[in-house]
Formats: structure tokens, C-alpha cells, sequence
């Protein structure tokens, strides 16, 4: 069995915009796992996404966790829906201004990298 | 009844070069055994919780050796932030399970002495890898949440600075609370953001601390012991990003284990006059007391403002200033209820010794949750 994380995160290096799918019930799943939390089923394979999303929720951090991400405060991390439940955590773009933001509102991915790691980041707003 | 609590102590909290986790467990176990009357030699079970700071392989084992005895059953517990009340949980447990028939529940961590590292850095990178890799802190999580709850109910910045001007309230009153000098919301409201929207004085401390409690089947309880009338666990999630439910309806985990908790000890939420709630930061409080059913979902916040958690109002909550400006670790709020309830609190004793309490755990980013229904016999 394929580690399903591992296989994200190269399918995004690799520039491919998508997201651990079950191949039995249809449900996206983040984080990637070895078992579909929706079926139980282990047949999960990655699908491409659309490059849009919802803006669930949004935090500035003001102080690095860790030495990685020192160079970037302050930034922003937010939470974005790519269904009614399937989440992702990632930056906003400094690009964005966060007085424009709201909740819910429709965003715009694309892959970037975080922390020397490629991952979808809200690149803007729809 | 399922079984009792015959006494609780707690260590000094003071931080000291060279303080190790372990003696501190030692410290509050003593302590403990004191308060329950019993003989060290009486202790046949022992559960701890873990250590961030200090290495054990078993950390209920170095603890039994370091007490001189040699339990029938032992065993330490990681539940995050739960495990304070999960220790007493699987104590309950042991005892009516007949492992044992005195078993000691105890968390100890000298996370201030022992720890000359970052350990936000340290918890942060405990998150999913899919968390960590866009820079949150474990504050950043909760911040995701409490802008969500607020986005949704209306509730301010204001309702939630108001719990930890609650709680330093309390700790005002607390000889050995850390923090003691009285806050307005104001002073949440200017202290440094952490992770916005949650201030630096809305997070929970970080101190050194070791708690206990002397766990018996209830036949041998007597006067001044406390039941375990009830107890509830639930897990939710390990990510928030598999939870929809916190983005959504705010409803976390606690209300199922409330819930079985409540029904075991065949009490409700109206009938609490203690509560004792995991306050690793304001909006955890407030998310808690509508899944426990105090209040009405979004109108947690007018309720502390209105004074439901003083020491002197509906719900006397957080009697010691709990995380926010007490001390660290879940273990203090089992302690603090009983100590309460046994009518020891010393300076920051409530008027009135409380009859039936509750006390919650949470672990994680809202995901493990554990509650005890306390009785006063
Ligand atoms: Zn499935």
C-alpha cells in the first residue's frame, strides 16, 4: 500500500491540482488516509479539482511555530471548503488584502509553495 | 455509584532548575494519599499521563517505584489535553473492573523547568503534516475555530476576553495561582494577537504542575469522599480538517460525552453548582458550555459577561483561575472540584461546599473529550 500522504504531496510537486478521492462512494477526503471515513472502503485514489473554493475561516500568525516559516510572519492561514465537507488548510496569498475577505466567499486556487513545499494556496479572489 | 474519590493534592508549581516531572507526580501523590487518610501501602493501581518534557518509557512504572510500591495494574495514558480527566476515567475503571481496589490518577509535567526548548514549536509539529505545512500554531487552529464561531453566532471579542477576565478573577483569590492581578477586557483586547482572533491573554499558560487523586471502590468511601457519579469520553477528530462539524455547527465531542456522563449519574446541566472546564483558551470554554447544554448554542458568551461562571453566580466555574491564569494542566481542574468539594480550597474557598460538579477534559484541537460528574457524599 502506497503511503497516501506521500503520494499528495508528489502529485503536487508535480504540479497537479487535486485531492485523495474514494473510488466506492465518491468522497473527497483531507487529510489523505488509508481508509475512506465516509464508506470504510480502501480503495482511494487522488482526482482533479476545480481551482475554486469557499473561505471557511482565516487566522494572521504573528510568531513562527518553527524556524521553516520565520521569514514569513506575519502571514495568513485559512481554512477552505472544496465541498460542504472537505477542508484544506493553507496561506492566503500576501497578494490578497484580508479586509477584503469574507466568510464564504469563493477563492481562487492555484499550486504555490509554502515553507519550500508545493500545495494549493488561495491565490486570489473569484 | 461507581466509585470514589478520597482525596487530592496538588505540587508546587514554582519552576526550579533541575525540578523533574517526576517529582512533582511524587509531590501531588503524596499529597493525595494524605488527604485521603490512607496508607502509601494501600495503593494497588497507579495511572499517570504523559510527559512533553521528560522521557519515560512508563512513566505510571518510574512513578510506582519512586512511591515504593508495586501496583496489580498500572499504565500511562496520552489523551492530549484530556488526559487530566481521563486518568481519573480509567482509574473509575480499573476499580469497578476489579484490577485494583486503590488506585492513584495522576499528571505531572515540569514543562517550564524541564524544558529549555520551544514547545510551541514542539506542539505545533504534532499537528497533521497537512496542518503544519502552511505555519500554524496549535493557537492557529483554535483561532480557525473561534473566527468561525464567531462569523456565526455574532459573538465578539469582547464575549470572549470576558472568560479569561472570569477566570483571573478567580485567581485573584488563589495563593497559588500565577497570575493574581485583576484584568479588564480591555487588557485581552491590547494584549499582543497571537493568532488572530485570539489574544495573548486568551491562551492558556504554560507552568510546571503535578496533580493527583486517590481513586476507591465506592464501599470503602466514607464521609467527605466523593463520588464519581458519571464519566464520558468521545473523539472526535485528530485534524479539524476532518470535522466538519466545528466549521459548520460548532458542536464538538463534548456533548456526546457529556451527555453519557449526565445520564449515568441520572443528573442534568441544572442541577451542576460547579463546573470545572478544560480553558486551554477563551473560545474553548464557550464552545464547551453550549455542547454541555448550560446555554443556548451562541449565547455562551453573554452568559459569562452576565456572570453565569463567577464565584458567586449560577455555575462557579474555574475556581482556581484554571489554565488561563492558575496553572497548566487538565489534572488541576479534577483537583480544584475536589478540593471544593471537600471544603479545603483554603483562600479562594467557595461560601458554599458544592454538592454536584462537573469537570471536563478536551484534548487536541477540540477533538478528545472527557467528563466526570462529581458528587459530594
Ligand atoms: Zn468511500
Amino acid at each position: 500500500m502506497n503511503d497516501p500522504a506521500e503520494d499528495l504531496w508528489k502529485a503536487w510537486a508535480d504540479g497537479r491540482l487535486c485531492i485523495q478521492n474514494c473510488t466506492n462512494c465518491g468522497a473527497l477526503q483531507h487529510p489523505p488516509g488509508p481508509v475512506c471515513a465516509s464508506c470504510h472502503a480502501t480503495t482511494l485514489d487522488l482526482t482533479d479539482i476545480a481551482p475554486t473554493g469557499k473561505l471557511v475561516a482565516w487566522s494572521t500568525v504573528h510568531r513562527a511555530p518553527s524556524p521553516t516559516f520565520a521569514d514569513e510572519v506575519p502571514y495568513t492561514i485559512a481554512v477552505i471548503a472544496l465541498d460542504p465537507t472537505t477542508f484544506i488548510e493553507s496561506r492566503i496569498s500576501p497578494a490578497v488584502v484580508e479586509s477584503d475577505l469574507r466568510v464564504d466567499m469563493s477563492v481562487r486556487l492555484e499550486l504555490g509553495e509554502i515553507g519550500g513545499r508545493a500545495m494549493p494556496v488561495v491565490a486570489g479572489l473569484v | 455509584m461507581k466509585a470514589t474519590i478520597l482525596g487530592a493534592g496538588e505540587s508546587d508549581r514554582t519552576p526550579q532548575p533541575g525540578r523533574t516531572a517526576i517529582s512533582m507526580a511524587v509531590e501531588s501523590s503524596l499529597a493525595a494519599i494524605s488527604d485521603a487518610g490512607i496508607e502509601i501501602g494501600e495503593i494497588d493501581g497507579v495511572v499517570t499521563g504523559y510527559s512533553l518534557a521528560e522521557r519515560h518509557l512508563d512513566f505510571s512504572a518510574d512513578l510506582a517505584e519512586a512511591l515504593g510500591v508495586r501496583p496489580l495494574w498500572s499504565q500511562t495514558i496520552s489523551r492530549s489535553g484530556a488526559t487530566g480527566s481521563s486518568v481519573v476515567v480509567d482509574a473509575v475503571l480499573a476499580v469497578m473492573g476489579g484490577a485494583c481496589t486503590t488506585a492513584l490518577a495522576v499528571w505531572a509535567d515540569n514543562r517550564v523547568s524541564g524544558n529549555p526548548e520551544d514547545m510551541t514549536g514542539a506542539l505545533s509539529a504534532s499537528l497533521n503534516a497537512f496542518e503544519v505545512a502552511s505555519g500554524p500554531l496549535i493557537t492557529t487552529q483554535y483561532a480557525l475555530i473561534a473566527h468561525s464561531y464567531m462569523s456565526r453566532t455574532g459573538a465578539t471579542s469582547e464575549d470572549l476576553a470576558s472568560v479569561a477576565v472570569q477566570f483571573r478573577k478567580h485567581a485573584s483569590l488563589n495563593e497559588a495561582a500565577k497570575y493574581r492581578k485583576l484584568i479588564t477586557i480591555d487588557d485581552v483586547l491590547s494584549s499582543p494577537m497571537a493568532s488572530s482572533p485570539l489574544h495573548r491573554l486568551e491562551c492558556a499558560l504554560v507552568t510546571d504542575y503535578g496533580g493527583a487523586v486517590v481513586v476507591t471502590r465506592a464501599d470503602r468511601g466514607r464521609q467527605g469522599a466523593i463520588d464519581v457519579l458519571g464519566f464520558g469520553e468521545a473523539l472526535s477528530h485528530s485534524s479539524i480538517l476532518r470535522n466538519p462539524d466545528l466549521f459548520s455547527t460548532g458542536k464538538t465531542a463534548a456533548g456526546q460525552s457529556s451527555r453519557s456522563a449526565f445520564e449515568m449519574a441520572g443528573v442534568g446541566p441544572a442541577d451542576l453548582d460547579m463546573a470545572q472546564i478544560y480553558d486551554c483558551f477563551t473560545i474553548t470554554v464557550l464552545m464547551l458550555m453550549e455542547d454541555f447544554g448550560l446555554c443556548a448554542r451562541g449565547e455562551a458568551g453573554a452568559a459569562v459577561r452576565d456572570g453565569m461562571l463567577d464565584r458567586e453566580g449560577a455555575l462557579p466555574s474555574n475556581t482556581n483561575g484554571g489554565l488561563l491564569s492558575c496553572g497548566s494542566g487538565g489534572i488541576l481542574h479534577v483537583t480544584e472540584a475536589v478540593r471544593q468539594m471537600r471544603g479545603v480550597a483554603g483562600s479562594h474557598q467557595l461560601a458554599s461546599r458544592p454538592e454536584l460538579a462537573l469537570v471536563h477534559g478536551n484534548g487536541g484541537i477540540l477533538g478528545a473529550q472527557t467528563t466526570l460528574i462529581l458528587g459530594r457524599r
